[in-house]
């Protein structure tokens, strides 16, 4: 019966949580991630990459709104940011293959920078991964794993739609000998002139609002022995942003382009009692702003050296990995001095099982070279198996986020006397899983806790009047989870439904700059509420996938008066996806009409979205 | 029994949207009040008109779109009154609002402007507007609301002010750096005919006191690169009959902004920084800085009530939620405070 629900299909692993991270190992893990092995007690899920490969254009904004993810976004190709658990975007980072991506300057993560290509795998994990990442994942983190290996062939994506918005991919995986190779090219463009309702009437087309991405990866992968595999990629990408006004500034002109180079370099050596994993990354980002209002025309620059070396080993069955963590950032341009930052950290991370009981432990220490240290940030997790299907969840932590070069040298208004941001969270949970019966159901609920002193929030400065960012206010953020899945087959159909919620209620508590309205309330464009669900069904060669994402109501302003109320959002997404094969090859033609319904909404206020958006989109799997 | 569910799910989902608040106080008579300009979150559009009725110390958020049914747009900079309208100058997004002032009703809109930040009358049919960006001032057709003429300013034109029937323009440096007065003597034919004055750096308001002669307010400029090549922030006395410079105060590492006089025009008030100042008094007859602040705190906006001298001052807080303005009597004593829209700047009073 399991073989028969878990092919399924469309969907399979949507809001899937990891079973890596309830079993246990008695062999050193070589290849798997370490997000993948310590992830005990949180609430962690793989985005479903089926969906990603049916949905045109490979979109992870989307992939993330389905499962609930508060992802706030002020245009179609316009700067799109995490707020899980009612952080912000600074506080969320995004590995790739373990590698942190977050602008090395800003600190924060866009995620209009990435699209998901073949045989990527993202995972999120909503709790905070302080002890195993450091700083900046005190809200959650997003994984993408690009294996450089996997089936051979070429992968060629085309899509086209409306509002001008073109899309192709190309993915090409080869492996001769004891080499991989894995190239993959993206061109995406979008004119985004889309129709809206404007309250005073007249204007009715968003301007300034398209993009275009250019960008190449490649990986290279040498298997050296039997004990030795080295893995090189390169990810060069180029992305060029107008940048809309809000509808009443029709006449704003700005333009953001962005340049990346990033390297990874990653060694893994089986040595006799455990492995050794290395990493070297150089990441590069030149950003170039252009505002004609405000005359600004500025390059930006800025790098970020990492490196990491974890050995792993497995003693009385106890999981152990500990390694230690350098990382180099310098940045300079016009609104940056020519600042740089050391940051150095030691971690331990362990996990156990005894009977019924799984514990996990970490310990982190981390230090930068203009003065801000950590102090020990530990962490615990806890799974008790109460039966085959039952289980509970807890996890509890110290975390720390430090501010960012941005922070301590923007000028004008770099502010050198920030602290980091720090403080505890804890959650717990109760799950369900079943995959022996028909239906297979999954499902949890989780409650979480999340306390930040010194949230660093940039204001304008009183005797200069320039934005500065100042520890100006202590949050506690709480609230609840919930997923859940539910797979079934009837006759020749299989059905896939999954659902989630969050509740986040997100407070100020306490602010150093009084008077301050917003004590007592929730954090800007936080919403109280938000979920998603997906209905999947397939049957032979088609596939239709019906997403909803909800937006609960938020509020612009700190003090939530009525007056900077955004109104909530349903959206519905329908696609449709019909397999078909040619020879030994394959592919898949797919339809997405995005925001069916044609819901008027808008994330923030006055930037309204696109109503309904056809795309379409082939895809041929040759091999 | 999946239908059912699944609608009400949707039902709970979309049920519970607000009432939109009253913000319209039946039967006024706005003109008898005080406007005050909010100018709302930057990136939102989401500036605003309050409306404060002394009388009764109430105040109304947002009473232009409670009226209309849209919002004023984005960084709502200045208001002027003339001929029974409103000029809302609202300056991200480059145009210049109309209103009745009785009934506050939207009278159309000034567009083909970049970034707007003061209005003022020439007469009956003719309105002047300064425009940063394009470093001009518009001469604007009050019936077709259209601009008909553009004249040279220096970099940033802010403040205008007419003096024995010239036109002066306070070129406050903008993005960048100036220290002069561009004198017009004919502006609303669109003659760019003028006279230039040179003072103090970045100068951003002026005022006439009760001697007729004009005082002018320089911020000083600052270098953020490199604070030592900053200057200080002046405060100048100029006779108009010669345009020469009669007193010059130095106020030293202050970045002074807004002037106004007090409605017999002996006594002048500014803040010492624009965007979080306190309040300095300055008796016409001082020839030296102030060594104390008139009233403390960190101001954003600042208004004088020429009818009764009442001082109006706006903390705009942390700028991302609503400010509160305070209401003083001339001895600087505080009659009533209230809460107001989103960074509260500028005040217009009847």
């Amino acid at each position: 019966m399991k073989t028969r629900i878990l092919p399924l299909i469309l969907g399979s692993t949507l809001l899937q949580p990891l079973k890596a991270q309830d079993s246990l190992l008695t062999e050193v893990p070589v290849n798997a991630p370490r997000h993948r092995l310590f992830t005990a007690g949180s609430m962690a899920f793989e985005l479903d990459t089926t969906l990603l490969k049916l949905r045109p254009g490979g979109d992870l904004t989307a992939a993330l709104q389905y499962s609930g993810i508060p992802v706030g976004t002020q245009s179609p190709g316009g700067l799109t940011t995490l707020q899980n658990r009612g952080t912000q975007t600074a506080q969320n980072t995004l590995y790739w293959n373990g590698v942190p991506l977050n602008s090395p300057a800003l600190g924060s993560l866009d995620l209009n920078w990435f699209r998901s290509m073949p045989g990527d795998e993202w995972t999120y994990v909503a709790s905070g991964q302080t002890s195993l990442h450091g700083s900046g994942s005190a809200g959650g983190s997003l994984y993408l794993d690009q294996r450089v290996g996997g089936e051979q062939g070429v992968n060629l994506v085309a899509g086209v739609g409306g509002y001008g918005w073109r899309s192709l991919r190309l993915n090409l995986r080869t492996a001769p000998g004891t080499w991989q190779f894995r190239s993959s090219f993206l061109r995406e463009q979008a004119e985004m002139n889309y129709p809206y309702e404007h309250p005073r009437g007249g204007d009715s087309i968003r301007q300034n609002a398209g993009y275009a991405i250019l960008g190449f990866q490649q990986g290279l992968a040498w298997n050296m022995g039997k004990s030795t595999k080295a893995e090189a990629q390169v990810w060069v990408q180029q992305h060029q942003l107008q940048i809309p006004g809000n509808i009443y500034s029709l006449n704003r002109k700005e333009e953001q382009g962005d340049f990346f180079v990033r390297t990874a370099l990653l060694v893994r050596h089986k040595a006799k009692r455990g492995v050794w994993r290395g990493t070297v990354s150089w990441n590069s980002e030149r950003e170039t702003y252009l505002n004609l209002n405000a005359r600004i025309d500025d390059t930006n620059s800025a790098q970020q050296f990492y490196s990491e070396a974890e050995y792993r080993l497995v003693y009385r069955k106890i999981l152990i990995s500990c390694g230690v963590t350098g990382i180099y950032v310098q940045a300079s341009g016009g609104q940056k001095r020519n600042a740089e930052r050391y940051q150095g950290a030691f971690y331990l991370m362990a996990k156990g099982n005894w009977g019924r009981h799984d514990l996990e432990l970490g310990q982190r220490l981390e230090g930068t070279s203009d003065g801000l240290f950590s102090g020990w940030a530990p962490s615990l997790g806890y799974v008790f198996h109460m039966s085959d299907r039952w289980r509970l969840k807890a996890k509890a932590q110290r975390h720390y986020r430090f501010p960012t070069l941005n922070d301590f040298y923007w000028y004008p208004g770099g502010n050198p006397d920030l602290k980091p941001e720090k403080g505890y969270q804890s959650e717990a949970g109760v799950w369900f899983v079943t995959t022996r019966d028909q239906p297979a159901a999954e499902a949890g609920i989780q409650i979480f806790s999340l306390l930040v002193d010194n949230w660093v929030l940039w204001v304008t400065q009183e005797n200069t009047g320039q934005p500065t960012p100042r520890n100006v206010r202590e949050v506690w953020s709480r609230g609840a989870e919930f997923l859940g899945k539910l797979a079934f087959r009837a006759g020749e159909m299989d059905f896939i439904l999954t659902g989630s919620c969050r509740y986040t209620r997100a407070e100020v508590v306490k602010s150093n700059r009084l008077p301050d309205a917003a004590v007592g309330h929730q954090l800007r464009y936080t919403p109280y509420w938000n979920g998603g669900a997906t209905f999947a069904v397939t049957r032979k060669a088609w596939k239709i996938l019906l997403g909803t994402r909800y937006m609960g109501t938020r509020n612009e302003l700190a003090n939530e008066n009525p007056s900077g109320e955004v109104d909530a959002y349903l959206l519905t997404d329908l696609t449709l996806g019909y397999d078909f094969k040619f020879g030994s090859s394959g592919g898949t033609l797919s339809l997405a009409a995005d925001n069916v319904l044609n819901t008027a909404y808008a994330h923030f206020r006055n930037q309204p979205m696109p109503g309904r958006f056809i795309k379409a989109q082939i895809q041929l799997n040759l091999q | 029994m999946k239908k059912t569910l699944i609608l009400s799910v949707l039902v709970v989902l979309t049920a519970c949207k607000k009432d939109e608040p009253d913000n319209t106080p039946a039967g006024k008579d706005y003109a008898s009040g005080v406007f005050i300009t909010n100018e709302g979150m930057f990136s939102s559009g989401s500036g605003t008109l309050g409306w404060y009725d002394p009388e009764k110390k109430q105040y109304h958020e947002g009473v232009f779109g409670a009226a209309n049914g849209f919002e004023l747009g984005s960084v709502v900079q200045s208001i002027a009154r003339h001929n029974g309208r409103a000029y809302i100058v609202v300056n991200n997004s480059g145009r210049v609002e109309v209103m009745d002032v009785a009934s506050l009703d939207s009278k159309g809109s000034i567009g083909g402007l970049s970034s707007p930040r003061s209005f003022s009358p020439c007469n009956a049919g003719t309105g002047l507007i300064t425009d940063w960006v394009s470093n001009s001032v518009k001469v604007v057709d009050l019936a077709s609301n259209t601009v008909t003429h553009s004249l040279t300013a220096g970099e940033g034109p802010e403040q205008m002010l007419w003096v024995n029937n010239a036109l002066w323009v306070a070129n406050s440096g903008g993005f960048v750096r100036d220290s002069t007065i561009f004198i017009f003597s004919d502006p609303c034919s669109g003659s760019e005919v003028h006279t230039t004055l040179t003072v103090g750096d970045n100068p951003g308001s002026l005022a006439v006191d009760a001697n007729g002669k004009v005082w002018v307010l320089c911020a000083g400029y600052q270098d953020w690169a490199n604070p030592a090549n900053d200057t200080p922030g002046r405060l100048m006395r100029i006779n108009p009959a010669n345009n020469s410079v009669e007193l010059d105060v130095d106020l030293g590492s202050m970045h002074p902004a807004r002037l106004q006089t007090s409605p017999d025009g002996n006594t002048l008030y500014f803040l010492s920084s624009f965007y979080g100042g306190e309040l300095y008094s300055f008796p016409i007859q001082q020839t030296t800085a102030p060594a104390s602040a008139f009233i403390s705190g960190s101001f954003y906006g600042f208004g004088v009530d020429p009818d009764n001298g009442e001082i109006y001052l706006s903390d705009a807080l942390t700028f991302d939620q609503n400010g509160v303005i305070y209401r003083y009597d001339t001895q600087g004593t505080l009659i009533h405070q209230f809460t107001g829209g989103v960074v509260p700047g500028n005040f217009s009073f009847e």
